[in-house]
């Protein structure tokens, strides 16, 4: 029934910006494609089956969708490193104890992971879900899940680290 | 690095997704190499790190262009209006900040020495102008480190204007405010109830007690039950052009 769609879709509006936002690396960007995604899912509603997770489906639809102009730009498979080369998160030592990132400094590291890592990071780091709610999501093998995520989280991990180590004077703001 | 777990596993075990022989296994290694676990809490904080560098969008209006999409949609259904979608999306909005964010604090008007208590002052101060010239969504300076993002417009059951608004505190942890302010009848904009949000719940702000069991929704419902019907972009490009009149 199209309805449930339509009734539930309100619901998960901000999460989605979140993840859109997070995938494409800037709140414009993240807009546009999740004004995009809400057109798309409005009209292949038929293609969602009821009772099923629509928050999955409207990820998938939002992750083509990204791919697609990835692929329109002639960028398919790249990272967005062009982009954010400025991901220099502070380095006032506050890493050390309890590690704090601002939106910016978030979005420069997943900027620099490839798209299929950055997706499941998204998915299972930031919106909560588990490795096998991932792998029906993304429908993957869930080792192509764990590996691909531990991948993600070591990258990440490692520029956490390098912008904590790096002197604050180098910063420039 | 070379470990005796390697960080599949390890990335497993800190996101809790082991069965309980592996993380047994994980466990024992970790009590044995202070290494491995230097290690797994630094996978461990760099997600948390992600995860709350996110959060604050939730908290961040869904832009009315997405909304026209649901309501182009819904309007090809009779029941449902635009209302309804705004509605939910809002709510949607806040039931996931409260579900995100751990710590709340209530605003209770009167002195206080912090500066996040000085905000609804300091709102007070701007808002005569800015809240008759800032669109919804739009962001503005309030002074030095303050900005104001009007959320939304509606009016209230007794026909008032209200604009519900976030403050953020771009000095400091990036505290926020989030309030409802309504037109009063000499042409003021007064704050009806503003509720304050702490990042960083662990040193609670002077003059501000925790917020007692079940309050995080209570902002949440305040704002539900004032809304009487949601004032629309283009309504509101006209109210501010006649100057809310």
């Amino acid at each position: 029934m199209p309805d449930e769609l339509t009734e539930q879709l309100p619901d998960l509006l901000p999460r989605l910006r979140r993840f859109a936002i997070g995938m494409s690396g800037s709140r414009d960007a993240g807009d546009e494609l999740l004004q995009a995604a809400c057109e798309r899912a409005l009209s292949r509603q038929h293609q969602w089956t009821p009772g099923t997770r629509l928050d999955s489906w409207m990820y998938r639809i939002i992750q083509t969708l990204w791919i697609d102009e990835l692929r329109r730009i002639g960028r398919q498979g790249e990272t967005m490193e062009a982009e954010i080369l400025e991901y220099i998160p502070a380095g006032d030592g506050r890493h050390d104890a309890e590690t704090l990132l601002t939106l910016d400094e978030a979005l420069g590291a997943l900027g620099q992971l490839p798209e299929d890592q950055r997706v499941i990071l998204l998915l299972v780091s930031v919106e909560g879900y588990s490795y096998k709610e991932a792998a029906a999501a993304l429908e993957l093998p869930i080792g192509t899940v764990m590996s691909r995520l531990a991948r993600a989280r070591l990258r990440l991990t490692s520029l956490i680290d390098e912008g904590a180590s790096r002197p604050a004077q180098l910063r420039g703001s | 690095m070379k470990h005796e777990i390697d960080d599949e596993t390890l990335t497993a075990y800190v996101d809790g997704e082991l069965d309980d022989a592996s993380a047994t296994e994980v466990k024992s290694a970790l009590l044995r190499d202070p290494e491995l676990r230097r290690h797994a809490e630094r996978l461990h904080g760099s997600a948390q790190a992600l995860r709350g560098a996110f959060d604050e969008l939730l908290a961040e209006p869904v832009p009315a262009e997405v909304l026209d999409v649901l309501e182009r949609e819904r309007s090809k259904s009779p029941v449902q209006g635009r209302k309804h979608v705004v509605q939910l999306a809002i709510a949607a909005s806040f039931a996931l900040v409260i579900g995100s964010l751990s710590g709340f604090w209530f605003a209770h008007t009167g002195p206080s020495s912090s500066s996040v208590g000085a905000w609804p002052g300091a709102l007070e101060a701007a808002s005569s102008g800015l809240f008759d010239t800032t669109p919804s969504g739009a962001l503005v300076q309030i002074d030095s480190g303050l900005e104001l993002q009007p959320v939304l417009s509606f009016r209230d059951r007794n026909g008032r204007i209200c604009r519900q608004y976030v403050i953020t505190d771009t000095r400091s942890s990036g505290a926020t405010a989030d309030g409802v302010a309504c037109r009063t009848g000499n042409d003021r904009w007064q704050v009806e109830f503003a509720r304050l949000r702490n990042p960083a719940p662990a040193s609670s702000p002077p003059g501000f007690a925790p917020a007692s069991g079940g309050d995080s929704g209570t902002f949440n419902a305040a704002v539900n039950a004032l809304v009487a019907d949601p004032v629309a972009p283009e309504q509101e490009r006209e109210l501010i052009r006649s100057n809310w009149r």
